[in-house]
């Protein structure tokens, strides 16, 4: 976040654009962001008896108090489990030469797409205690004499399970450019100094990473303490469970401190992991040297990386997937994989129903005006934090990742709380779509500054600069310049949001209503009995289906920007 | 001239007023339900037979979700639906606190069972719902099937049973108010709260909606289940490998319902689905449709297990108790389960 640009350049002309642009991101931050935290914690003390008497009914419930702990222990072994199995596979596949690269790396990115809910679907499937089809499979195997297990997913170990697929895509996604842009020479002094292979990486390669390793793992713990539908669908006790079904018993002052605890930890981890990389001098092995770091050969644990890697491949996407796509031609799940008990139904069923219909195109709308608004507004943020001095842009750049630590249902709970209260009810949002907009937005908006931010720190003021000084105007400059050369990022956001923005459960959940009804609670409530398991395996297997399509759409549609991007580039340069 | 003037309006106005219903039974009408989407069905497809022109629009929540989704609405003073589908207690109880529901009594309703009459003329009576015990015929021979509700907590079935969880579904009310209230006042002191801590130490398993626990029963993975009669018709009409008990100690039946919210949009509609609800050609397709027992009298029915009505002692609940008391019902339940 370093501004670059003089306002001075083009006197009073940048000066209201940069002010205008100033006053549009705080307007908006504020009324998306600020309103729904201030909402939280002034309902916490304002509610029931006032003061600090809801802390102290949180503090001697003894259901809530196990819900904090279930969130912490569950957020601290989903990013623990997160930051080994993670470190292990991007250190396979960015510095070994283990097989089978491709497939970790898709499967990574499909485990990060898809949401949680339809893996805990997959996973109750296989690892119900009775029978699970795991379950039945090993006792088989084994000759068990034992009813029930050996899993049983209904444990905090079967939450944590649930979610460690996106949690380990985290930490692989933030690890393999970190292993991928390491200094070789430093691997080789260990090496020269007599160090194996496995004690350089050891005392060398992971401690470079640390970074990295952090941020995956605060990004993994996060994600744990914000996850609503796998706790929901194992009906184990956390914190996001606690605030809706506070607010099923109109609870406010429960929910609002239950949503503030929340809050509070995230902030606590995001801290610490400040404090972590507090010496970033430590870490740089990027220099002016051009060099790439060199593929390792380590001998026989290459083959123990290959073979993990598959079974990674198997657990975390082909066999949850897989049962889903079974049961989802299921006439009836008691009877069995049987020739006479499969179906295609399920499937006309879910093409058939008018409430899933409209939830689909609800969802579908809500994406694109979530993803259109996100990226243009994080362009504008992104542009008053990195290219502009207008006092206090620092406190919009905080103000705009906010919503990292605020798990959608304390969000939507904040919502419910403000578009309740006069003078905001009288806008009329609440029950429509548009509440559900605003919650979208305020959850996605950190993607978006952050996205644009870089993209801009990337684009050098001198190429403005040369603009201005041939005459071009701010807004000339801006459009035919700036935005051209960052609109590969743009596009990404967008496409990016939209892909995040179909399946939100957590904010969609609170602020279900007769016209909210969306893609992920519609399943949600499949699976809950409103069509049953076979057909809400129909559903998700659609609904995974339909975002990986979308999200190679937006692979591909990033790489033809890039392509067009790097054409107006050109561009200006033969025009000057 | 005046008069004349006057008349003449008045004439017009008489076919007008005579196309009045039909033309008033249209549009959109939206129904908030707490009965899934596959049973509305049946209903929807009789009522659109009807009336052809009007278009059912459901929203489907579990009925605890659906009486909060209600009550916010309901403080935003926008409600969203013209018709809501909870049971009798869940109704009277959202009554107790708003001027929700308007009063509405369809021609056809003296035709219904008295009892299971709405004094309050809120709500209005669509089948009885009674609870009983379902299990996999898969993992369970019928011969040592659990015969009564107190079996559930032999250590025999330990981690083999389901039931509805207080927090989220509003039927599971009914079940409550029968073991506690019920079978204590009327000399089985065997229940009460205490029945619960012992369904908790014999690792009952607490789910969202009957929905799901009807799944569960049938693929096995908790084979015996506190359930609600229209899920074991379900179960019946997809064939699922499963069968039902009716416990000993009697089974307490709810009335499932129907009710006009005070400020629906489509008022007409919203009446004439409450007509057709207790017509007699909503009654013969209640079955197929809400999976439940029929209020007319007139309409014969025997349960999905081929038992007549009258061979299973079934309990009323008492609505009016269950919706005074539901909160106090959700905390002693807590209490008693350690949740």
């Amino acid at each position: 976040m370093t501004a670059a640009a003089p306002e001075t350049t083009q006197g009073g002309t940048v000066a209201i654009w940069s002010r205008a642009a100033y006053a549009v991101s705080a307007l908006v931050l504020v009324w998306l962001i600020l309103l729904p935290f201030g909402a939280i914690f002034l309902t916490s003390f304002l509610e029931g008896d006032g003061g600090l008497s809801a802390y102290a009914e949180f503090l001697a419930s003894r259901s809530l108090r196990t819900a904090t702990w279930n969130s912490i222990l569950v957020a601290m072994g989903l990013a623990g489990l997160s930051a080994v199995i993670g470190t292990a596979l991007a250190f396979g596949v960015a510095r070994t030469r283990m097989r089978f690269k491709g497939l970790v790396r898709v499967t990574m990115i499909l485990a990060l797409i898809s949401p949680e809910f339809l893996l805990a679907m997959g996973y109750i499937l296989l690892a119900g205690p009775n029978v699970g089809y795991a379950n039945i499979v090993l006792r088989e195997l084994f000759s068990m004499d034992v009813r029930t297990g050996p899993f049983d997913i209904y444990t905090l170990w079967g939450l944590v399970f649930t979610a460690l697929p996106s949690g380990v895509s985290f930490v692989f996604l933030a690890l393999v450019p970190a292993f991928g842009s390491m200094d070789p020479a430093l691997e080789d002094a260990a090496r020269l100094k007599g160090a194996s292979p496995l004690r350089t990486i050891a005392t060398v390669t992971l401690p470079l990473a640390r970074p990295a390793i952090l941020a995956g793992t605060l990004l993994a713990f996060a994600t744990s303490l914000a996850m609503y539908g796998p706790p929901e669908m194992l009906g184990i006790p956390v914190l996001t469970v606690s605030i809706r079904e506070s607010l099923l018993g109109l609870d406010f002052d429960e929910a609002s401190v239950a949503a503030v605890v929340l809050v509070g930890i995230s902030i606590l981890a995001l801290l610490l992991q400040r404090y972590g990389i507090r010496h970033p001098e430590r870490y740089r092995t990027i220099s002016g040297k051009a060099f790439a770091a060199r593929t390792l050969d380590l001998g026989w644990p290459e083959h123990l990386l290959t073979a993990f890697g598959l079974l990674y491949v198997g657990v975390a996407l082909i066999l949850p997937y897989g049962t889903m796509l079974a049961v989802s031609l299921m006439k009836s799940i008691g009877n069995g994989f049987t020739a006479d008990n499969w179906t295609l139904a399920n499937f006309s069923t879910i093409l058939g129903d008018d409430s899933i219909r409209k939830a689909v195109f609800l969802s579908l709308r809500l994406a694109a005006a979530s993803a259109a608004v996100v990226a243009v507004f994080g362009v504008i943020v992104a542009y008053v934090v990195v290219r502009t001095r207008q006092p206090g842009r620092a406190i919009l750049d905080y103000i705009s990742v906010l919503p990292l630590a605020v798990p959608g249902t304390a969000l939507a709970f904040a919502l419910i709380v403000i578009y309740l209260s006069e003078p905001f009810r009288l806008l009329g949002f609440y029950g429509t779509p548009a509440i559900l907009l605003l919650a979208y937005l305020a959850r996605f908006i950190p993607l978006g500054v952050r996205n644009s931010q870089s993209a801009l720190l990337q684009v050098s003021p001198e190429l403005e600069e040369a603009s201005r000084v041939f005459g071009a105007g701010e807004l000339s400059t801006l459009l035919r310049i700036t935005l051209p050369l960052i609109l590969p990022a743009f596009v990404y956001t967008f496409l990016l949001v939209f892909v995040l923005a179909i399946p939100e459960l957590s904010a969609s959940i609170v602020l279900r209503g007769f016209d909210t009804q969306t893609i992920a609670t519609s399943v949600l409530s499949v699976w809950n009995g409103n069509g049953g398991l076979a057909v809400a395996c129909a559903y998700g297997i659609s609904i995974f289906v339909t975002v990986s399509l979308l999200f190679l759409l937006a692979l591909l549609a990033r790489r033809l920007a890039a392509a067009w991007g790097g054409q107006a580039d050109a561009a200006p340069a033969a025009t000057h | 001239m005046r008069h004349s003037i006057a008349r003449g309006c008045a004439v017009a106005a008489i076919p007008l007023l005579g196309a009045l219903p039909a033309l008033a039974q249209d549009g959109n009408l939206r129904i908030y339900s707490a009965y899934p989407d596959e049973h509305m069905a049946a209903l929807i497809e009789g009522f659109g037979a009807q009336y052809p022109d009007v278009d059912v629009q459901v929203s489907v929540q579990p009925g605890e979700q659906l009486l909060s989704t209600l009550e916010l609405e309901l403080r935003a003073n926008a409600p969203q639906a013209d018709l809501v589908g909870l049971n009798q207690a869940s109704i009277a109880a959202l009554a107790a606190d708003h001027d929700a529901f308007a009063e509405y009594r369809p021609e056809g309703l003296t035709n219904v069972r008295e009892n299971l009459r709405d004094a309050s003329g809120l709500s209005v009576p669509a089948c009885v719902n009674v609870y009983l015990i379902q299990y996999n015929t898969n993992a369970i021979s019928e011969d040592e099937a659990p015969e009564s509700w107190m079996d559930l907590t032999d250590p025999q079935w330990a981690d083999q049973v389901a039931m509805a969880d207080p927090a989220s579904s509003q039927s599971i009310q009914s079940f409550l108010w029968f073991i506690s209230e019920y079978l204590p006042q009327n000399g089985n002191g065997d229940f009460g709260w205490d029945y619960f801590g012992k369904l908790t130490e014999n690792g009952v398993r607490l789910e969202g909606s009957h929905g799901t626990i009807r799944d569960l029963t049938a693929a096995g993975e908790r084979p015996l289940a506190v359930q609600l009669l229209a899920n074991g018709q379900t179960s019946a009409n997809r064939g699922d490998p499963t069968s039902l008990v009716w416990p000993t100690e009697g089974s307490p039946g709810e009335v499932s319902s129907f009710a006009m919210l005070d400020g629906a949009a489509n008022r007409e509609a919203a009446q004439a689905w409450l007509d057709f609800i207790v017509s007699p050609e909503a009654q013969a397709i209640m079955p197929d449709a809400l999976g439940c027992a029929p209020v007319l009298t007139e309409i014969g029915y025997s349960f999905p297990d081929g038992t007549a009505v009258g061979d299973v002692d079934i309990v009323a609940v008492d609505s009016t108790w269950i919706a005074e008391n539901r909160e106090a019902q959700i905390e002693a339940f807590e209490e008693a389960t350690g949740n």
